[in-house]
């Protein structure tokens, strides 16, 4: 093996190196400066890599890299860039209301590790490689949901994650078990074989259902989604958004990994399960998040019911379905962050609730517009780039004839509007007394105005987005 | 039923009669060394099934590492005499109610699987009657040591074979590592992140305590 | 899916002009609203009004464009149509390798040229007038911007050359009219008025998009080129089985996209957000009642209509909606006193019309049908108008919108110029020879008739009565009121109102109402042979149609029909002439609530016994029996129903939360439960 064949590799070690140097530089930096930047400059280095960098696949034993993989690993990068940069404030002292944190570093480590860890789940070419992949994208997030220092909500969050977690990865690892028992094969390409030949076997069954108890707890399906509200609440807001955009796409793309390719066979039997999820995931999310005067919870609640609209592309045909769940992973993570990046900026004088939001009109109507815009956005109303990713998800199930389900789910997007129109509201009501004007740091404008301008040009020119999900479903 | 069957049998028995207690036991401690009862009975199983790497790994990192780990978290934690309070019925029906339906799911799905290996086994001999059977025998020979630990430790570090995986879990090990130290250390030493407390107030007050979280989110 | 595509038509000038059109109204937006608007409210009030000149002129240069090349050459355009410019703006694969495309097109067709002329026109007036409404406004540098918007957001759903384009404007649309209903958004009935027109018609594109998806997907594509050509019927025309039930697939699809036009256009039941739209300044409901908005739905049942005339249980279903919403309506009408919300019921009660008109086309004369109502779409976006922008000046100089208020002000006298424009558009309204509503009405009228459509036409006649006698009420209330007499000196209220704010009429917001009282009068006439001649239904598709199509113009079967006019007029007239008895000549009715008014009153109202007769016909008989079951209706059944609808699904919210314990051994259970039930009910064997 000559050191030209690791190239395609490249990516996945830099990004190891590169957890290794930030923990390691830690040490030695006294503030934690030295880190975040090598973080952001590393990651962005990485999101370059991988965008153009080489183009060649490549197999190591069972290691894939692919372009869809690549696709993955870009988003993956993306979104733990933006928790690198919403996480900002909350390092430095008055940053937030809630309390500063501590140990930049080691956060920033591990959420590089838990990165790799998602890597390793879309490279996976066997069922080890990607229960490695999953746990290693997990076990870091039990740590980061309990940073928040001396808080009991978030210690809280930390078990209750742990716990869940637990169950779920045992739930997992019972169901590869029994896949294994059933096709005598952990890799993808001879289980894909096994499959086809015996779809019918009931220990396949038995594992495909333990199988998704598992993923169904991580992407927060219901009905395994009842953690995600308390973990959220939780959480240190930046960990949330980390949870709801780059843990849920991992969760995702392990859904895909393993439901659109090896165990692609057995899909069409899936279907009614994957409807039913798809609608309690839709109805639960939207029905909870309408009470929730809590924001970091209403994120919970209204992911959760995106995770039911997502799954409906696990009704539609292979490459389209791909292409439309990164799709809408794209749009759901830049309308996410550029929520979250609001929560950041109310979340430095009070809490990060709706009612914190109350007068932002007055304090700064440019984040109040922008607030506005994420809603729109998040209830898929054009020209913003929400409406474009449920535009194709719900033409991914139509085109397999699911018109009820379709129907369902447009009625569910009908119903979240509803909420959404709360925050709205929110934000336009004037507050008792005079709140004072917000000020912006720079980097704070720049990554407001940068998820803004992408909210609407994806939803207008979604070029970029549908060269990822182009890639992404060859 | 020969003398195997009669052990593996009742070796079963002791392993659900210990897991019934480590749950039912009202002392934590008691369910603790219940535990550590039916981690040691795995790994007889294990033994039973010639997995000799699989026992010799639950003995060591279960019984060796985690199950004194638990035992000294008990010690310092609870009242070595004291007992745990009993849960409420509604918890017993629910636990019961999953405890069945797993149950049932599995014994179903063991009755399925089992005709289905029935017949697979039925197929495969027919197979390997009609080609030689030297060879395939010799294949199972080599199946079989598979478990050995040699062969595992070439596996593990071979390009082809699990070195991914393993050093994977290289990488998890160290993720876990660092996890707990900074959660450990977060605790003691927020001196360093130090919110002001009036903040902290506002911040608990708002979240409110755990278990009524969903109450909080209802309009006043 | 290429033959289907128009051949784009490359007349330079027009072609530049169609992208001006769509532009100018969107630079006019991101100037006036990243800059100009903040800087100066007068300097951007100016730019958006003379950007939107620009753009009526561009419509006139692509109109005439269209007239000279295109009608002129059937046999290059055999369907009349053309495409100024297409540009494409998303793939996505169907699965099995089919690519479905939406495009971003600029449509040249009668009708699409038509609109864009109201619009344009319209839009231009109502800025030009908002100039001097919005003079005084703290928000008038944000309230430009958004008017440009809501133009160009309707400018493009206009010339949409598919329905993927037509359903991201239609939504831009819903969104641009938010934020101008609540566009004083400290008020809170703004805020409430706003979220329910948003919330309602989004629900009603719920259906418009699974109609769409469920339409596209299966006819291969979203051109309305290849959609309203009969391969697409013929594909579509198939039962389809989803969860338990079947159903035909092109009743669906239809149904599904009228349901949004429904919303759109506020049909019963959904029509319970457009009075409350009055929220917004008058400006903007003059524009959401004459040219954009609710017409919308109208305009995207006429836009597929060959494809709704292939089904034949979505035309019924449009017929009996608008019909019962012209009727209702205008009964609610009749029982208001404040001045805009007897506009919003008379729009309402409009639209039915012509929505009733295009259902009629179900009885085989679909032709008739489609000239009738975009005829009337036509003349109404005129004096619709002009009635809200005269009903504008009068809340301009009374502050108020009580309708007793206005009519104790003698406004005759001081608004000279409002009064004539005023008694033009009703008399337009009203359907009264020679003014440009009689035409489309006889128009609708023979259409129902031709089609052998007479419950329409009874709905169509009763409308037109009930129309004028609200209408005449409307006008004879505010400037015939008591206190222009010597009768009634006595309304200290009003007369004090009038003292504190004397009334004039500004030059600028009489402008635009001169100007538009033109086409609302004489549009009728002049534009009778255009609708007759050229806005015809499938000229190209194939001759057998065009054919049946040119016979059944309306205005070519008098012979069948030459009674209507007669009775409609006489009908109008009768009830104008009621409202004037009633409200004019007695100068009672329901101006008073006889509780308040003073003795002399009671003493006048007794000394006439004849006026006990009248008094207890309007307020006892017509009233109580008619107006008051209809609003009460509206406030309880209709209104009810949607408040039960959402308190339902807050209650389903309550209970979810109560699963949500914040336990982890119940969330454990609760999911391993609820996958295994999942898993047993779904999953093959399990």
């Amino acid at each position: 093996m000559t050191l030209a064949e690791f190239t395609p590799l490249l990516p996945d070690l830099l990004l190891l190196a590169l957890a290794l140097a930030v923990l390691k530089i830690d040490l030695w930096s006294e503030d934690g400066e030295a880190g975040f930047h090598l973080t952001w400059i590393g990651l962005a280095g990485l999101a370059l890599l991988l965008a153009f960098g080489s183009r060649s696949d490549a197999v190591f034993a069972d290691y894939h890299i692919t372009a869809a993989s690549r696709v993955w690993k870009l988003l993956f990068t993306l979104a733990t860039l933006a928790t690198v940069f919403l996480s900002r404030p909350y390092f430095r002292a008055g940053g937030n209301a809630r309390g500063t944190l501590a140990k930049s570093g080691a956060f920033f480590g591990l959420l590089l590790l838990c990165m790799q860890g998602m890597f390793a789940l879309v490279s996976a070419g066997n069922l080890i490689v990607f229960y490695l992949g999953l746990e290693l994208a997990t076990m870091p997030i039990y740590a980061l949901a309990a940073y928040q220092p001396r808080d009991a909500d978030s210690a809280e969050a930390g078990s209750k994650y742990v716990l869940m977690g637990g169950f779920s990865s045992a739930l997992t690892l019972f169901g590869i078990s029994f896949l294994y028992g059933a096709t005598g094969s952990l890799g993808f390409p001879a289980l894909e074989a096994a499959v086809r030949a015996a779809p019918a076997d009931p220990a396949l069954w038995g594992g495909i259902f333990f199988l998704l108890g598992g993923l169904g707890f991580k992407l927060a399906m219901a009905p395994l989604h009842m953690w995600a509200p308390d973990v959220y609440q939780g959480a240190p807001t930046p960990v949330m958004a980390f949870l709801s955009v780059a843990s849920k796409a991992a969760a995702v793309a392990a859904l895909a990994t393993l439901f659109l390719s090896p165990l692609n066979a057995v899909r069409p039997d899936l279907a009614p399960c994957f409807a039913a999820a798809a609608v309690l995931s839709m109805v639960a999310g939207n029905l909870g998040a309408m009470r929730q005067k809590d924001l970091r919870r209403f994120v919970a609640y209204s992911s959760v019911a995106q995770v039911g609209y997502m799954l409906l592309a696990m009704l539609g045909e292979g490459d389209g379905s791909r292409a439309a769940l990164v799709y809408n992973l794209v749009t759901y993570g830049v309308t996410g962050f550029a929520l979250y990046f609001i929560m950041g900026v109310i979340g430095k004088e009070g809490p990060e609730t709706m009612s914190g939001l109350r007068g932002l009109s007055r304090r700064h109507p440019g984040l109040a517009v922008l607030l506005v815009l994420c809603m729109f956005s998040l209830a898929g109303v054009p020209p913003l780039a929400g409406f474009l990713g449920k535009f194709m998800l719900f033409s991914a199930a139509a085109a397999e004839g699911h018109y009820l389900l379709v129907g369902i789910a447009v009625a569910n997007a009908v119903v979240s509007f509803y909420y959404y129109m709360l925050v709205v509201k929110e934000a336009y009501i004037a507050p008792p007394g005079e709140a004072a004007a917000i000020r912006l740091r720079p980097l704070q404008i720049m990554v407001l105005w940068g998820l803004g301008l992408a909210l609407l040009v994806l939803g207008v020119c979604p070029a970029p987005a549908d060269w990822l999900a182009r890639a992404a479903g060859n | 039923m020969n003398v195997r069957d009669a052990f593996f049998y009742a070796l079963c028995a002791l392993l659900l009669g210990l897991a019934v207690l480590t749950v039912a036991a009202g002392n934590l401690f008691r369910a603790a060394l219940a535990l550590l009862g039916v981690l040691l009975c795995t790994a007889v199983l294990f033994l039973l099934l010639q997995a000799e790497m699989a026992a010799l790994a639950q003995v060591m990192v279960y019984i060796g590492g985690i199950m004194i780990f638990v035992l000294y978290a008990v010690l310092l934690t609870s009242e070595l005499g004291g007992r745990m309070p009993a849960p409420s019925p509604v918890k017993m029906l629910l636990g019961v109610a999953v405890a069945a339906v797993a149950l049932g799911f599995l014994a179903g799905l063991a009755q399925k699987t089992g005709a289905g290996a029935a017949a697979a086994r039925a197929r495969m001999h027919a197979e390997s009657a009609t080609k030689e059977s030297a060879a395939s025998s010799a294949d199972a020979e080599a199946g079989v040591n598979i478990a050995s630990l040699k062969t595992l430790g070439q596996k593990l570090l071979d390009p082809k074979g699990f070195l991914i995986p393993f050093e994977l879990i290289s990488v998890l090990l160290l993720a876990a590592m660092v996890g707990a130290i900074a959660v450990a250390r977060q605790g003691g030493a927020g001196v360093r992140g130090g919110s002001e407390p009036g903040a902290a107030a506002i911040s608990v007050k708002d979240q409110g305590g755990a278990g009524a979280a969903e109450s909080r989110g209802a309009p006043p | 899916m290429g033959d289907t595509r128009l051949a784009a038509f490359a007349w330079e000038p027009m072609h530049c002009a169609a992208y001006g059109i769509l532009l100018l109204p969107l630079l006019s937006f991101l100037i006036n609203g990243l800059w100009l608007g903040r800087k100066s409210a007068r300097a951007s009030a100016w730019t958006a009004t003379v950007l939107m000149g620009a753009t009526a002129a561009l419509s006139i240069i692509v109109a005439s464009g269209y007239r000279d090349h295109i009608l002129t050459a059937p046999h290059l355009f055999p369907a009349r149509a053309a495409l100024a410019f297409e540009h494409t703006w998303l793939d996505f694969s169907l699965g099995s390798g089919a690519v479905l495309s939406a495009r971003l097109g600029f449509y040249l067709d009668p009708i699409s040229v038509m609109m864009v002329l109201v619009i344009s026109f319209i839009s231009f007036l109502v800025n030009l007038y908002s100039i001097g409404y919005m003079k005084d406004d703290a928000g008038a540098g944000r309230f430009f911007p958004l008017l440009s918007f809501f133009s160009f957001t309707m400018l493009g759903l206009v010339v949409s050359s598919n329905l993927a384009q037509t359903f991201f404007f239609w939504e831009l649309v819903g969104a641009a009219s938010y934020l101008l209903i609540g566009f004083w958004y400290a008020k809170p009935s703004a805020v409430a008025a706003s979220k329910k027109a948003f919330i309602l018609t989004r629900l009603a594109d719920a259906f418009f998009l699974m109609g769409l998806l469920a339409v596209g997907v299966n006819a291969g594509s979203f051109d309305f080129a290849h959609l309203n050509g009969p391969e697409a019927a013929a594909a579509l025309n198939h039962s389809v089985g989803a969860g338990l039930v079947t159903f035909n697939l092109l009743s669906l699809g239809t149904l599904g996209i009228y349901m949004g036009a429904w919303g759109k256009s506020a049909m019963f039941p959904f029509h319970v957000w457009l009075p409350d739209a009055m929220e917004g300044p008058t400006p903007v409901s003059s524009l959401i009642h004459s040219a954009t908005m609710v017409v919308a739905g109208v305009y995207l049942t006429a836009r597929l209509y060959p494809l709704f005339s292939a089904a034949e249980y979505t035309l019924r279903v449009v017929e009996c909606t608008g019909a019962f919403t012209a009727v209702f309506a205008a009964a609610i009408a009749c029982a208001q006193t404040d001045l805009k919300r007897i506009l919003a019921f008379s729009t309402l009660s409009q639209l039915g019309l012509m929505m009733s008109a295009l259902g009629t086309g179900g009885g085989g004369e679909p032709g008739a049908a489609y000239t009738a109502s975009m005829f009337h779409i036509f003349t109404h976006a005129f004096f619709k108008c002009l009635l809200f922008l005269s009903a504008g000046a009068v809340i301009h100089a009374i502050h108020s919108n009580d309708i007793r208020e206005a009519g104790a002000g003698g406004l005759r006298k001081a608004m000279p110029r409002t009064y004539w424009a005023t008694l033009i558009a009703v008399a337009a309204i009203a359907g009264i020879w020679p003014l440009s509503g009689f035409f489309s009405k006889e128009a609708i009228l023979h259409a129902a008739l031709a089609n052998g459509r007479y419950g329409a036409l009874a709905a169509g006649l009763c409308t037109g009565a009930l129309t004028a006698f609200y209408m005449a009420r409307y006008f004879f209330l505010i400037f015939h009121g008591s206190a222009v007499g010597s009768r009634a000196p006595h309304d200290s209220r009003a007369t004090h109102a009038q003292e504190a704010h004397p009334v004039r009429e500004g030059a600028l917001m009489t402008l635009p109402i001169l100007i538009l009282a033109v086409p609302s009068a004489l549009i009728g006439i002049l534009g009778k042979g255009f609708f007759t001649g050229t806005v015809r239904l499938w000229g190209a598709e194939g001759g057998a149609s065009a054919g049946v199509s040119e016979s059944a113009l309306p205005m070519r079967h008098a012979s069948s029909g030459s009674w209507l006019p007669a009775v409609a007029t006489v009908l109008a007239l009768s009830g104008a002439g009621i409202a004037w008895y009633w409200y004019a000549f007695r100068k009672n009715g329901a101006a008073f609530p006889d509780r308040r008014a003073p003795a002399w009153y009671r003493i006048l109202a007794e000394k006439f016994y004849i006026d006990e007769i009248y008094l207890f016909l309007a307020k006892r008989v017509a009233s109580k029996w008619i107006a008051a079951p209809a609003e009460w209706t509206e406030r309880n059944i209709v209104n009810g129903a949607f408040d039960w609808m959402t308190g339902a699904v807050k209650r389903l919210a309550f209970l979810q939360s109560i699963a949500q314990s914040g336990q982890v051994q119940a969330y454990i259970a609760v999911a391993l439960l609820g996958i295994y039930l999942l898993f047993r009910f779904t999953g093959p064997g399990y």
